[in-house]
Formats: C-alpha cells, sequence, structure tokens
C-alpha cells in the first residue's frame, strides 16, 4: 500500500512565476523543433526527388501556413537556444541566485524578441 | 532488478537493500549526451538561421550547386546527426515524464527514435545522392537524370 504522505498541490493552483513558465517553454519549444525537423527532412529528399517535388515544397513553404510555420519554428529556435546556453550556465553552477535567474530570464525573453524581429525581417525584406 | 517493498517491517537498512544489485552504470549517460549536442548544435544552428532563407528562394538548379559545396553539405550532415540525436533523446525525457504506462511508455519511445533514425538516414542519404548523382562542372545535370 502507498503511504498517505501528502500531495503537493495541483498545478493549476500555483501562481504562473516567469521561472515555471521559461522551464515549460523550453519542452515545448525543444518538442516544436524536433516535430519542424520534418520540414528540413522534406527538403532535402525532394531535391533527390527533381523540380516538380521541390517546387512542391517551396510552393508550401512560401504559403501562409508554410511561413508561419517557418516563423514559430525560428522563434521556438531562438528561445530554446538562448535559453539552452541559460541552462548550460546553470550547469557550471553559475547564476543561480533568485536575483540572477530572474534576471537572465528577462535577458533570453528580450533577446528572444529581438533576435526573431531582426531575423523575419532581414528574411522578409 | 527486484524491487523490495520499503515496509515498516523490514529491519534492513537502505544501503543493504541496495548492496549487491549493482547499478546501470549509465545514470549520466543521457545527460551528458543531452550537454555535448547541445553545445556542438550552438554553431550549426546559428549557421542554420543564417541561411533559413535557401529553403524558399533559390531554384532548384542554385539549390542542388549550392548543397554540393562540401562545406554546406558536411554542416547540414553535421546538424542532422547531432541534431536528430538531441531531439530524439529529448523527446524520450518527455515520454518518461508523462507517459506511466510501461506498454504505452515503450511503444511511444520506440515509435520516437525510429522515426528520428529514419528521417536522419533520409537526409544524409539525400545529401550523398545529391552530391554524388551531379557534377556541376563538368556532366550537365540532365544527363545524370537530376533534372528531367
Ligand atoms: C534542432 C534543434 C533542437 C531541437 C529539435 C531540440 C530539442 C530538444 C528537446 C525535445 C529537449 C527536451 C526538452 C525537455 O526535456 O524538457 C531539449 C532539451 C535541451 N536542449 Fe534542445 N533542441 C534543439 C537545439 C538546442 C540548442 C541549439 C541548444 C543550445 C544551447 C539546446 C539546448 C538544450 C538543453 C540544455 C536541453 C536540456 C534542458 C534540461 O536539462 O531540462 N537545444 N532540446
Amino acid at each position: 500500500m502507498a503511504k498517505q504522505r501528502p500531495l503537493s498541490p495541483h498545478l493549476q493552483v500555483y501562481k504562473p512565476q516567469l521561472t515555471s513558465m521559461m522551464s515549460i517553454m523550453h519542452r515545448i519549444t525543444g518538442f516544436a523543433l524536433a516535430v519542424g525537423l520534418i520540414v528540413p527532412t522534406w527538403w532535402l529528399v525532394s531535391v533527390t526527388q527533381g523540380p516538380d517535388a521541390f517546387m512542391q515544397f517551396q510552393e508550401f513553404m512560401r504559403g501562409p501556413v508554410g511561413l508561419s510555420l517557418l516563423a514559430g519554428w525560428a522563434f521556438s529556435l531562438i528561445y530554446h537556444l538562448l535559453n539552452g546556453l541559460r541552462h548550460l550556465m546553470w550547469d557550471t553552477g553559475r547564476g543561480l541566485t533568485l536575483p540572477e535567474v530572474y534576471r537572465s530570464g528577462w535577458l533570453v525573453i528580450l533577446g528572444s524578441v529581438i533576435v526573431t524581429a531582426a531575423l523575419l525581417y532581414s528574411a522578409y525584406n | 532488478m527486484p524491487y523490495i517493498q520499503d515496509n515498516e517491517k523490514s529491519i534492513r537498512t537502505p544501503l543493504g537493500r541496495a548492496r549487491n544489485h549493482g547499478s546501470a552504470q549509465g545514470g549520466t549517460h543521457h545527460w551528458w549526451m543531452q550537454r555535448i549536442t547541445s553545445i556542438a548544435l550552438i554553431p550549426l544552428v546559428i549557421w542554420l538561421l543564417s541561411c533559413l532563407d535557401c529553403l524558399l528562394t533559390p531554384s532548384f538548379e542554385q539549390t542542388v550547386m549550392w548543397l554540393n559545396n562540401p562545406f554546406v553539405a558536411v554542416t547540414i550532415a553535421l546538424f542532422v546527426i547531432v541534431g536528430f540525436y538531441h531531439a530524439s533523446t529529448g523527446i524520450q525525457v518527455v515520454i518518461e515524464d508523462y507517459i506511466h504506462c510501461k506498454s504505452a511508455k515503450i511503444t511511444a519511445l520506440m515509435l520516437t527514435h525510429f522515426t528520428f533514425f529514419a528521417m536522419a538516414v533520409a537526409c544524409l542519404f539525400s545529401l550523398l545522392v545529391i552530391n554524388f548523382k551531379t557534377n556541376p562542372f563538368s556532366i550537365p545535370m540532365q544527363e545524370v537524370g537530376i533534372i528531367e
């Protein structure tokens, strides 16, 4: 029989915090990036199938769905990259005090928005 | 390893229970590989982001030429090997955290690893086909069947 230990309250009763939200965002972006690897796979395979298959790929990617997916993938990658650097910093034992965790957190959010905006701006112009 | 119930009646100490069961010897392997692949991915994805446009604008011929550049082909191959490994082992952690039914968990883990491995092989094989079935410098691409 399981012991009747007190259980931690359900997730829903916790106030959302920057730290927990960024943590789950790392997981969500990682998952989205992994699923998104289907795009470069399709791209490379389409090149081996000749110009028609390749045009089909490009038509899809240039359409509204393709462009939104690409923009979402780019943002996910930039967030995951910057927050991943934050993880790697923590692994060396640095930046673990609460004020530092919040500072690096806001830095990652700000950085992701700015870098993504700059990238999309330069790509679409 | 047999799981021994931690009940109050047992007089065995935790150390006594753990002894002689050995360890899997791989406790940190997964974590360590995730760190190595993370670091290797930093330069690779920065390069990837800098050429996101290469998916959308170049023509078929330009794309084939571009992929025939050894630097480009090798960098993409490295990204495929490291990135797909990082991705499938990353998804593995997510599955282990959220799926508790043993048979569903094992099925999901196998499907994940099989899918990512197959996609990585498809990418690498495509790179080989593109690089060795075409020779942009001497043989017109029509002759090797890449262009109709
Ligand atoms: C195609 C690119 C990438 C994909 C598909 C991807 C995918 C994933 C996935 C699915 C996870 C597991 C998430 C979790 O356990 O919550 C993960 C974790 C991680 N990723 Fe990535 N990732 C990519 C690029 C990167 C890059 C460039 C970095 C560089 C810093 C990075 C750093 C990390 C780290 C440090 C973790 C572990 C986080 C932890 O310990 O909780 N990833 N990634």
